[in-house]
Formats: C-alpha cells, sequence, structure tokens
C-alpha cells in the first residue's frame, strides 16, 4: 500500500532533495511523479533507482494523486495551489505564499503538528528556511521557561536563493582568479569572499516580488 | 511604510509568532554568505524565568529534532559544511548571556535544502499519513 504523490518544482534544488528524502525515510509511495514547467517537459530526475521524466504542471490531472510535494516558488503557488487542493489531494507548499493565511496551518512537525486540524484549503505551508531551524530549539526551552525576546542574525547558504545563486558563488570565486569576479545577477553584490547584510534583495514593502526563500 | 527589515527578517518574526507563539518578541538580520550549503544562526534568547545554561543544555539534548555538539575546546562545534546532507538542527556554543536577567545565546545551523525545506515537507507528509488525513483517490 502507498499513496500516489507529485513533487511540483521537480528539477529545482529543494525538488531533488524531496525525491531523496522520500526515499531515505521509506515514506510509502506507490506512484510518484515529477512535475515542472514547460521548459523541463522530458528532463529526467531520479528517485530511488527510479527516472522520472518530468511532466507539464498545466496539463497534468491532480485527481489521480493523493499528495503533492510543491516547492516553484511563490508566483507558481499562487497560480496553482488552490486549484490543485480543490481537485483532491493535499498540497505541501514551500514557498511564502500561504505561510500567512489563517486557512493554512504552517507546520514544523516537532513543534506544533496539531495545528493540521486547521487545514481548509487542502493546503499546509512549509515555513522559510531560517525560521525552521529556529523554532525547532526554541519550542522545548519556551515550553519550560516562557521566551520573552529573542535576537537572532542569520548567516545563509546561497543554496537557499536556488541554483542561480549557487552557480553565481562559483563563477565568481573562480573568477577572482582569473578574469576577475564576474558581476552579480541573483545577489545585489559580489557574494564571493565577501557576506551580503540583506539575504534577499527585497524589503518588506517593496512590490518586486522574490522567490519563497 | 518601509521600515528597513528585508521580506526574509520580517517572515522570520510573523512565521515564529504563528508556529510557536504570538506573543514572542523577535528580531532577525538576515545574511547571506558565501557558504553552498547549510544555514548558521547565532540566537540570543531572554526568558520570563531563569534558565541557566546547563539546563539549556540538558533539554535541547533530549529535544526532537536537535543535536546538541557542545563541546568547549576548538572544533568542538558544528559547522554549515558539516551538517550538509544531515537532518538534525545542530546546538553549539550554548553560554549564558550576562547582560539581561534570564538570558541565553547560542549557535546553531542546519542543512537549509533539508529541515529548513524538502526534510520538513516529508515530515508534513509523514505526519499526514500517521494520522490518517491522507485521502486516496480512487485509482484511475
Amino acid at each position: 500500500m502507498g499513496y500516489r504523490v507529485a513533487v511540483v518544482g521537480a528539477t529545482g534544488n529543494v525538488g531533488r532533495e524531496m525525491f531523496n528524502i522520500l526515499e531515505e525515510v521509506n515514506f510509502p509511495v506507490e506512484k510518484m511523479h515529477a512535475i515542472a514547467s514547460r521548459k523541463s517537459i522530458g528532463v529526467e530526475v531520479s528517485f530511488g533507482a527510479q527516472i522520472l521524466k518530468c511532466e507539464d504542471l498545466a496539463q497534468f490531472d491532480f485527481s489521480k494523486v493523493d499528495i503533492v510535494l510543491m516547492s516553484a516558488g511563490g508566483a507558481i503557488s499562487k497560480e496553482w495551489g488552490e486549484k490543485i487542493g480543490a481537485a483532491g489531494p493535499i498540497v505541501i507548499d514551500n514557498s511564502s505564499h500561504f505561510r500567512m493565511d489563517p486557512d493554512v496551518p504552517l507546520i514544523v512537525p516537532e513543534v506544533n503538528p496539531d495545528a493540521v486540524k486547521d487545514m481548509r484549503k487542502n493546503i499546509i505551508a512549509n515555513p522559510n528556511c531560517s525560521t525552521a531551524q529556529l523554532v525547532v530549539v526554541l519550542k522545548p526551552l519556551h515550553d519550560e521557561a516562557k521566551i520573552k525576546r529573542v535576537v537572532v542574525s542569520t548567516y545563509q547558504s546561497v543554496s537557499g536563493a536556488g541554483k542561480e545563486g549557487m552557480d553565481e558563488l562559483w563563477e565568481q570565486t573562480k573568477g577572482v582568479f582569473v578574469l576577475g569576479a564576474p558581476p552579480p545577477k541573483k545577489f545585489t553584490k559580489q557574494i564571493a569572499f565577501n557576506v551580503i547584510p540583506t539575504s534577499t534583495p527585497s524589503w518588506r514593502t517593496a512590490s518586486r516580488r522574490k522567490s519563497g526563500r | 511604510m518601509e521600515d528597513g527589515f528585508t521580506k526574509e527578517e520580517w517572515k522570520m518574526m510573523m512565521e515564529t509568532k504563528k508556529i510557536l507563539d504570538p506573543s514572542i518578541k523577535l528580531v532577525a538580520t538576515c545574511v547571506r554568505v558565501p557558504v553552498m550549503v547549510g544555514h548558521a544562526e547565532a540566537i540570543n534568547i531572554e526568558f520570563a524565568t531563569p534558565l541557566d545554561e546547563d539546563d539549556v543544555r540538558e533539554i535541547l539534548r533530549d529535544a526532537d529534532g536537535v543535536q546538541v555538539v557542545d563541546k568547549r575546546e576548538d572544533g568542538g562545534y558544528m559547522t554549515p559544511k558539516e551538517c550538509a546532507g544531515e537532518f538534525p538542527v545542530y546546538v553549539s556554543r550554548i553560554r549564558t548571556d550576562p547582560t539581561v536577567e534570564n538570558g541565553i545565546v547560542l549557535w546553531c545551523v542546519a542543512d537549509n535544502l533539508r529541515k529548513g525545506a524538502a526534510l520538513n515537507a516529508v515530515q508534513i507528509a509523514q505526519l499526514l499519513h500517521e494520522r490518517g488525513l491522507i485521502k486516496q483517490a480512487i485509482p484511475a
């Protein structure tokens, strides 16, 4: 017995890790689907010993699956999240789009598993990467002595900004010793041999949309 | 309206309140560093009631999803490079903050693609499975 599972954003950093971890923890999977945008149709990804060919998000019939893990950025989640949830499967969404929606639980299983009862759109949100590791540490301490205030500084790796972030660090690091570092694209300043005090280049009230991480 | 915080910093404040407790006050500075995989955080915590560093170490040793690596010697702590590919959130350098009444400072690292993203999503799927909440569609 197992579930029919779809991973949306199958070719991304997080999508690939989702396949690895579903396999590592022996999640009961009967049939796995790799879903991606049109430009990645036919791209091969691996799930354990299986090679999966990416299927088109716009053409896929989500009523045929039981659960969907989604990590394709906020814009894709905004367009597709509720439609997929309405078609039947539960959607676990890694983007920031649904996180503050009162009808969508935001869950870290070690911290607030009982929030699943608040699921009203067939969607559960996965928190920001920096929040997830923080609350796992805060929760047992808060239970014991009630936390009043937290001051946190993060040191975030480039993989949180997707494959382009990793490529930018790699190309700049190599470039520094040859022709000079190529100019920043994903980040706002050179990331090689540097630190940047805004992990995302988007300000809280700025209108420009950025990725879910 | 702009208050100088980035969206990432604002997400940490709002998400912590939603997941854990709306009464917790949190301020964040989110920095990008030239590391491929693994996020680190330096965390200052102020408690309402006393909790010393030994209590904190003891509580975190027993906590789900946490591993304490905290030897007070060179290399007796975790770094992002070592946590890549791993499941737990590692906590190191637990110490008393002498500048406030009930304060603790600690260092924490985790694989951002795992606990920070894909692992947490899969753990949510496991939670739904254990609670029998995943309805199976009728086979085509």
